[in-house]
């Protein structure tokens, strides 16, 4: 039972990581990321009951803790980036920073 | 180990392991920026609180219940505000949503149709 | 004031490391002590522009606006589940605004993230007291205008 709940968590992460390659936008790659870490969260604790080491629990919290701050410390970068390159071209949107950038 | 809990507790996990997966399929294949959102919101609502929950119930009352409740209580809490700093920081950058652009919005449901 | 506020930090801080570390030598409850008064600190240097009073109803209100909450999660769950397997053509999403009817701000937090947590409607911004949504389908912005879950807020922290 465990095993099978694994399996579709590590398929979901699997295609967080196919969005975040794909994007198009910037945003599209952070929600993507933000996915990918909240997964490995669930992961790691129906991993750690599959194999009987509950004290694996542990990491799940810090992993919940340290992806969420760094989904937060992406999106105030972008957010300053986007500023400074407001202030400095004098424009109004910001398709450009948003936009199209494919790999 | 009663061997009720035991099945029930596991169908618990597979049952939130698979909106877990349809929240994977709908991020992928979601039209918009805005719409994605929603399908990853789906991996972070019901799908954590039954594979927890079902975790929990395998537990038992002890010390790992505590910690698997302190992790929900925390995922319950911090992903709907990252989801929230997403799609504001979004916003604010200039990413509008599909329908506010009434011409986009006639072309999708045009598309829609010339599919169908 | 202060001072019992950050004493109760302490103690709820060191409760936590008690239960996680569960090794009870001298100096590790040392480091313990030590570490929770540094956070305690840092907590209460943050919070300084934010002095809102804690609600101790909360305590029985918040459960019970839980249960409410997850039988909602349920049915929208599902609802979106059925959206996201079917065909594009069912999507049509929509803005609309939501009037908080309880405006401190821990209400409208708990709003906010409610109205994320039930799938289908995402808060896409706040102003003082109203909440921008985005909505998959219309219908989920009808029933999110229909304001059971602001009143039912406004009902757990009233201003």
């Amino acid at each position: 039972m465990l095993l099978i709940a694994a399996i579709a968590i590590l398929v979901t992460m699997a295609l967080a990581l196919a969005r975040a390659l794909l994007g198009p936008s910037v945003y599209d790659r952070v929600l993507a990321v933000n996915m990918f870490g909240t997964k490995t969260v669930l992961l790691i604790a129906v991993m750690a009951f599959a194999m009987g080491r509950t004290d694996f629990l542990d990491l799940a919290l810090a992993y919940a803790l340290i992806n969420f701050i760094g989904v937060l410390a992406v999106l105030w970068f972008s957010h300053q980036h986007h500023l400074r390159n407001q202030s400095h071209s004098g424009t109004e949107s910001g398709d450009e920073h948003s936009g199209d950038r494919q790999p | 180990m009663n061997g009720a809990v035991e099945i029930v507790s596991g169908a618990l996990v597979v049952l939130g392991s698979l909106f877990v997966l349809a929240g994977g399929i709908g991020a992928l294949r979601m039209p918009d920026f805005y719409t994605r959102i929603h399908g990853a919101s789906l991996t972070d609502s019901l799908g954590p609180v039954l594979v927890l929950g079902g975790l929990m119930l395998q537990a038992g009352l002890s010390l790992v219940t505590i910690k698997l409740a302190a992790v929900l209580l925390f995922l319950m809490v911090t992903s709907p505000t990252a989801s929230y700093a997403l799609a504001n920081a979004a916003l604010l950058a200039g990413l509008r949503p599909a329908e506010m652009d009434a011409t986009t919005r006639a072309g999708v449901i045009n598309q829609e149709e010339d599919s169908a | 004031m202060r001072l019992l506020r950050l004493l109760l930090v302490i103690v709820a801080l060191f409760t936590v490391w008690l239960l996680w570390g569960g090794l009870y030598k001298t100096p590790v409850l040392q480091l313990g002590i030590l570490s929770c008064a540094l956070v305690a600190w840092l907590m209460l240097r943050m919070a300084e522009p934010d002095q809102q009073k804690y609600n101790w109803r909360l305590a029985y209100r918040l459960p019970h606006y839980w249960l409410w909450l997850l039988g909602q999660m349920v049915v929208s769950n599902i609802q979106v589940l059925r959206l996201v397997l079917g065909p594009r053509s069912a999507l049509s999403p929509v803005l609309v605004e939501v009037d908080a009817q309880a405006s401190n701000k821990f209400a409208l937090a708990l709003l906010g993230n409610s109205i994320t947590l039930t799938p289908g409607t995402l808060t896409i911004d706040i102003d003082d007291n109203k909440i921008t949504a985005h909505c998959l389908t219309a219908a989920a912005a009808q029933s999110l205008q229909a304001g059971a879950m602001s009143r039912r807020v406004a009902r757990v922290d009233p201003d």
